[in-house]
């Protein structure tokens, strides 16, 4: 039972690459911590780092009160689950989830009670005699958890568990993920690229771009406080519509393309924006923060639809409009083919609206939507931090 | 999918091939069957089925003795070369200590040099050790070469063992002795195994090395041993014939034991996912 404690640990590759830059942080006893960024971000090596796989270049790793930056990984009783499992293809199950206790020359009858029980936990009694060849993908990532809380760890690492597994299977493991998390009750570090596993299984979440924290807060708070235009654009599915603005002179009118929107609703909630008067800046909008709208007089965005996206419960509607849209340079690895956050892959440039499932409209219809203003993120187009 | 012509043409061909190959062999074991003749210059075909050739090559032709030095000398070389070989490879693969890509491309360079050319430096630094017509002679050369391709072989073996492995090894408490032999070792036994095939194979078969080493007939492998007594019984079909099967005996038996893991072995970098 311990925490982690990250004191401006930084990775420098001998060419140079500062692959993790000055990170502090803190998981505490029992929290799932999420590590989550484009590919190259540095999440990986910072997850390697902990687990002394990686040297770490400056700055300090604690496991509970112990310093253990230069310590050997046996000697920093880390478990870790790794995204292709490693398991071991001449063993079998048993042997598997045995393995570290082998090695601590655990008494054959104690290892073989853990054994069974991990084993029992993880629904993998019956196949305990056969080989990782013979499992399913789902089966084998049970077997690295399994190998992983035999041991019972002071620290659990999982790096992208869930990627090699189909959809359906990602979101039941996800659970039985957090099950036994809850159950083992020690300080965990998640790696994963993808979101939606972000927010549904971290305690709190620290978005890595560029080997560099953006920001670490609960679910929740990301989504709703983005702290800039990198976690703005990564966290959320579809991403924030993020647009260009001008705030007029007298600070009054937010001017997003042609459509003209008051600024008076947004300081509101962004006392901030009043010092941008007369500059651009940076608007966000969750898609559902829009609603379509009848009324022309009020304040909205006009567009047309070009695209819809019906997923049953909702409309995911795309519409183009003549205000400019800011794609966040994320820093992404040139040699990857791992998610990218929708700012960067998607070629439109318009806006997405997510409006009720009978709502009437469709491709080619002239549309207004109306902004919630009070939920509108205002961002500096330069250093890319949300204004408060 | 292939028509009803071309399946038909491509098993005449694959027939006529196998007659090709598969005559020789039949004619020189049936011949080998035939009664020991001292004046039996043809070939015979399904005449007889008897031991006296074998027994006469065994025991007259000087096979038994053959027999013992080549497999006192293969067994060293198979032995001594996947001992040397398997550690060379893992430090070359792995713990790359400095000067480890240097070893590994002399290596290469070691296996990579026809035997012609190295038979005659061997010949002078064996005759200044005062080794020559000694096992010694038949086995350093040979376990050096042997230990060349043994590097190379398991070399890549090693690299095709995913890092996760070693990795996970470590991080649940395993040291780098425990890493070598309960994860990677276990790992790279098919690749031993063909490994120790393909040297059996080399070094029963050495012909050239052993001819120019060893002179004296009192420590002659098979493969001289049968061309010694080629040139003595050049007119007694059937002892020649026993001698061949003989000498090629323990390298087919070789052979079929490990076929699986032979082919399993030549073919595992490009199965590895």
């Amino acid at each position: 039972m311990s925490s982690i404690t990250l004191q401006h640990a930084t990775k420098v590759y001998p060419n140079g690459f500062k692959a993790v830059d000055d990170i502090n942080l803190e998981i505490s006893d029992g929290e799932l911590m999420v590590l989550v960024g484009p590919s190259g971000c540095g999440k990986t090596t910072l997850m390697r780092m902990i687990a002394g796989l990686e040297t770490v270049s400056d700055g300090k790793i604690l496991i509970g009160e112990r310093d253990v930056t230069t310590a050997a990984p046996k000697e920093r009783d880390v478990a870790m689950v790794f995204q292709n499992y490693a398991l071991y293809p001449h063993m079998t199950i048993g042997q598997n989830i045995g393995f570290p206790l082998r090695l601590r020359r655990v008494p054959k009858q104690e290892s073989s009670g853990k054994i069974a029980t991990a084993a029992r936990i993880l629904g993998l009694a019956s196949v305990i005699q056969r080989r990782p060849g013979q499992l399913s993908g789902g089966q084998r990532q049970r077997v690295a958890m399994g190998r992983a809380i035999v041991r019972e760890p002071s620290v659990f690492l999982m790096d992208e568990p869930l990627s090699n597994l189909d959809a359906k299977l990602r979101v039941e493991m996800r659970t039985e993920i957090l099950r036994i998390q809850r159950r083992v009750n020690v300080a965990t570090v998640y790696v994963t690229h993808d979101q939606t596993e972000a927010m549904t299984m971290g305690d709190r979440v620290a978005v890595l771009d560029a080997g560099r924290l953006q920001q670490c807060d609960s679910p929740q708070t990301l989504y709703e406080e983005p702290a800039n235009l990198i976690v703005a654009a990564f966290i959320g599915s579809p991403s924030m519509n993020l647009f260009e603005a001008q705030l007029s002179a007298d600070a009054r009118t937010l001017q997003v393309g042609s459509s003209a929107l008051p600024a008076a609703a947004v300081m509101e909630h962004v006392p901030g924006l009043k010092a941008y008067a007369g500059r651009t800046i940076v608007i966000g909008l969750r898609p559902e923060d829009m609603a379509l709208s009848t009324d022309e007089s009020a304040p909205g965005i006009t567009g047309v639809v070009d695209l819809i996206e019906a997923l049953g419960s909702e409309l995911l509607v795309h519409f183009g409009s003549d205000a400019k849209r800011v794609r966040p340079a994320v820093a992404i690895s040139a040699d990857s083919d791992e998610y990218l956050p929708e700012a960067e892959v998607s070629d439109r440039d318009g806006w997405v609206a997510r409006l009720g499932a009978r709502t009437q409209v469709k491709p080619g219809d002239t549309v207004r939507l109306t902004p919630d203003l009070s939920r509108m993120h205002c961002f500096d187009p330069e250093s890319g931090d949300a204004l408060r | 999918m292939l028509s009803r012509t071309e399946r038909t043409l491509s098993s005449i061909i694959l027939l006529v091939v196998a007659i090709i190959t598969l005559y020789p062999i039949v004619v020189l074991v049936t011949t080998a069957f035939d009664r020991v003749n001292a004046n039996n210059s043809s070939i015979s075909f399904f005449k007889s089925l008897s031991f006296s050739s074998f027994k006469y090559a065994w025991t007259q032709g000087g096979f038994s003795q053959y027999t013992i030095h080549t497999a006192i000398m293969t067994v060293s070389v198979v032995v001594g070369s996947i001992i040397v070989a398997v550690l060379a490879a893992y430090a070359v693969a792995l713990l790359k200590p400095y000067g480890s890509r240097i070893l590994f491309y002399v290596a290469i360079i070691g296996f990579m040099l026809p035997v012609e050319v190295l038979v005659t430096p061997w010949f002078y630094e064996l005759r200044s050790l005062g080794w020559l017509n000694t096992y010694w002679a038949l086995i350093i050369p040979q376990l050096a070469q042997s230990v060349a391709f043994g590097i190379f072989w398991m070399n890549s073996a090693f690299l095709a063992v995913p890092k996760e492995l070693t990795e996970a090894a470590v991080i649940d408490g395993a040291s780098r002795a425990d890493v070598f032999r309960l994860v990677l070792l276990p790992n790279v036994t098919p690749a031993i195994k063909t490994m120790g095939a393909l040297v059996f194979l080399w070094t029963w078969n050495a012909f050239l090395l052993p001819l120019v080493l060893v002179s004296s007939p009192s420590l002659f492998v098979v493969t001289e041993g049968l061309s010694n007594f080629q040139g003595a019984h050049f007119n007694n079909y059937g002892a020649l014939a026993a001698g061949a099967v003989l000498a090629a005996l323990p390298v087919v038996i070789v052979y079929l034991a490990s076929q699986r893991s032979f082919i399993r072995g030549m073919f595992a970098g490009s199965t590895v996912g």
